[in-house]
């Protein structure tokens, strides 16, 4: 009788749990990339995920997966020892012929464009959503995402006109290195209505010291984690070179968390948002 | 008399063994390189794909890891091969052609040269060398690296001969400026390129074997066969060459010739596989050295040996790149570096002594 009880209730359980879990939960997905991997958490999809890269942090349950290495450095044989039956990557991935591999590899496999605006966030998550089944989470999630980036454009409109504003992904060893065009970095610049002081570039290339103080850029950003090795914003600001710039006298250094801000993730323009706070704060008196 | 000729035949009987041994751990690693791998293949599973490729039977496994086997496995287990017996058969013939056993083409630039050429075909590409590219099609990338190494090697043998005999010290410091030289043009070459380019410098320095698909691997592995097989016909005029210059100008050797000619292969052997895979460092020294303390120094097992065991040495390199850290891999040339790097001090260490004693 107990047996019978434990049985039907068993049996049960199990009928819940198919109809609860989406469709697309039998399947093993590799992510690579940050902005991918965390769309597909986003979407309650994070059971499937089987392994990421190393630039996947965030949700935590993310960094507990396999990694395959960093985004840019694959190994064909590597992804598919995981067994997947999709795999979604990033365009910033490569090299090129280890994803020529994958896409000959038989593997169901969805590519995602190396854009960095609003709308190509909102391109990934739809794509995404699709291909896995999961239409209903998608539209909540583009719900918020889109939400957040209104709120995004209340904030920069009250940093005023066009700032110029200078990027340095890295200061390693005193040597700054700025976003050019075409790279994440540039694409928050634009959300931010700012002009890049280093437009003249693409990629992230050296900048010289004195360029930069030439360039007199009204904000400087700087990423975190490279701000912090140096000990934070105030030795940035003490730097030779830095120091002599508009943007250190006035105060208007900021630091950019590269994973929130620079990822274009379903987080980017609520991290847009505070970061145009954070600047409009130091902006008040004159800009 | 009777004495001298039974060494001399022990000493080719174990030379033979050797050569035997050297082809079978070959062998054995070439297939090892099939059947492991970060994707777990039953055998069954592996002989199913292959006779399936054969066209003997219908019954086939799933889609991916047949072509896990067939185009990734396989044609990056032909690389290696190819890679390795090369770089080792150059080893073997630069040293021969220098008379020095520290002369290796990762050491004195002949592989970053290629790499070099290489780098500025890929990233200069279609605007300088349009005509050229389309002429030589698949085969354009080697050849550019051969011409790289090929320049390399002249340049280092003008610069640290005098009279026809090799400075030691010059020819090591030549190719550190080599080195220098050629890291530095791909580094200027590396910030130059954008995203869509091979824009990763560590491939061309610390190389790999990941890219091998065979649209890659065929056009180089042709180039390395031929480099390798003309190697081979060089033993006797080298081991004439060993005896010196003049002795072997006696024996009949043209030695120009001979020179020209192991040159030329050579930067052909370096430069393709160097094409393909990156630089590959300490193969050229480390394989010919073992060999040679094996055979003794006749260039007619060296050269074959070198090319056997340096094919054993790159597939157990690559074995441990691949699964050391899966599902990510290592570079191969950390793997090669991190085993040739002692073994070359040692080679300096012993020489000290030996120097010291003598």
């Amino acid at each position: 009788m107990i047996l019978l009880k434990k049985a039907t209730w068993a049996f049960l359980l199990s009928v819940v749990a198919v109809s609860v879990s989406p469709a697309a939960a039998q399947d093993r997905i590799v992510s690579v990339g940050g902005d991918v991997t965390e769309i597909i958490y986003a979407l309650g999809l994070g059971d499937a995920v089987v392994a990421t890269d190393s630039t996947s942090v965030y949700p935590a349950a993310a960094t507990q997966t396999p990694k395959v290495g960093y985004l840019r450095q694959l190994s064909a044989e590597g992804v598919l020892s995981l067994e997947p039956d999709l795999i979604v990557i990033s365009g910033a991935a490569g090299p090129p012929v280890v994803i020529d591999q994958l896409r000959d590899s038989g593997v169901k496999i969805l590519e995602t464009e190396a854009a960095y605006t609003l709308d190509s966030i909102l391109k990934k998550v739809d794509r995404i959503a699709d291909l896995l089944s999961v239409r209903e989470a998608g539209a909540e999630l583009r719900d918020r995402i889109e939400a957040d980036s209104r709120r995004m454009a209340e904030r920069v409109e009250r940093l005023g006109l066009s700032p110029e504003i200078l990027f340095f992904v890295t200061l390693r060893n005193g040597a700054p290195r700025a976003a050019g065009t075409e790279t994440a970095a540039h694409g928050v610049i634009e959300l931010l209505g700012g002009v890049n002081s280093f437009a003249g570039h693409t990629g992230y290339k050296a900048l010289s010291l004195e360029a930069a103080v030439a360039a007199d850029p009204d904000i400087i950003l700087v990423m975190s984690h490279h701000a912090e090795r140096l000990g934070g914003a105030d030795a940035v600001k003490a730097h030779p070179a830095i120091s002599l710039t508009s943007a250190a006298n006035e105060g208007r250094i900021v630091l950019v968390d590269p994973v929130t801000v620079m990822q274009f993730s379903p987080r980017t323009p609520s991290a847009v948002a505070d970061l145009a706070e954070t600047i409009a704060s130091r902006a008040d008196k004159e800009l | 008399m009777s004495d001298a000729v039974a060494l001399h035949q022990g000493r080719e009987r174990r030379a033979k063994l050797v050569l035997i041994s050297c082809a079978c751990a070959a062998v054995a690693l070439a297939i090892l390189g099939v059947v492991i791998g970060p994707l777990q293949i039953a055998p069954i599973d592996l002989a199913k794909i292959l006779i399936h490729q054969l066209g003997l039977t219908s019954a086939s496994v799933s889609e991916v890891k047949s072509g896990v086997i067939l185009n990734l496995r396989i044609p990056r287990v032909v690389l290696a091969c190819a890679v390795g017996a090369s770089l080792g058969v150059a080893g073997a013939a630069m040293q021969g052609f220098f008379r020095n056993p520290l002369a290796d083409p990762s050491l004195i630039g002949v592989s970053f040269g290629g790499a070099l050429a290489a780098v500025a075909v890929i990233v200069l590409g279609g605007a300088f060398f349009g005509s050229a590219n389309a002429l030589l099609g698949p085969f354009f990338l080697p050849i550019s690296a051969f011409a790289g190494s090929l320049s390399v090697v002249l340049i280092i043998y003008r610069v640290s001969t005098i009279d026809g005999r090799v400075i030691v010290a010059t020819m090591l410091l030549a190719g550190v400026a080599a080195n220098a030289l050629a890291i530095s043009g791909i580094g200027y070459l590396t910030f130059l390129a954008d995203d869509t380019q091979l824009r990763d410098l560590t491939f061309w320095t610390l190389g790999t074997l990941g890219g091998a698909t065979w649209s890659r691997v065929l056009p180089a592995v042709a180039l390395m066969l031929t480099a390798i097989a003309g190697m081979l016909t060089l033993a006797r005029p080298m081991n004439c060459l060993l005896l010196g210059e003049g002795d072997a100008v006696a024996l009949g050797v043209d030695v120009e010739r001979v020179k020209r000619r192991a040159a030329l292969l050579t930067a052909l052997g370096v430069g393709a596989a160097t094409a393909v895979c990156g630089v590959i460092s300490f193969v050229g020294l480390v394989v010919p050295h073992l060999v040679r303390l094996m055979t003794g120094p006749d260039h007619r097992y060296v050269l074959p040996g070198s090319a056997l065991l340096g094919a054993a040495l790159v597939l157990a390199a690559d074995l441990i790149a691949r699964l050391a850290v899966t599902p990510a891999e290592l570079p191969l040339g950390v793997v090669t570096a991190a085993l040739g790097a002692p073994f070359f001090f040692w080679l300096l260490v012993k020489d000290k002594r030996r120097e010291a004693l003598g």
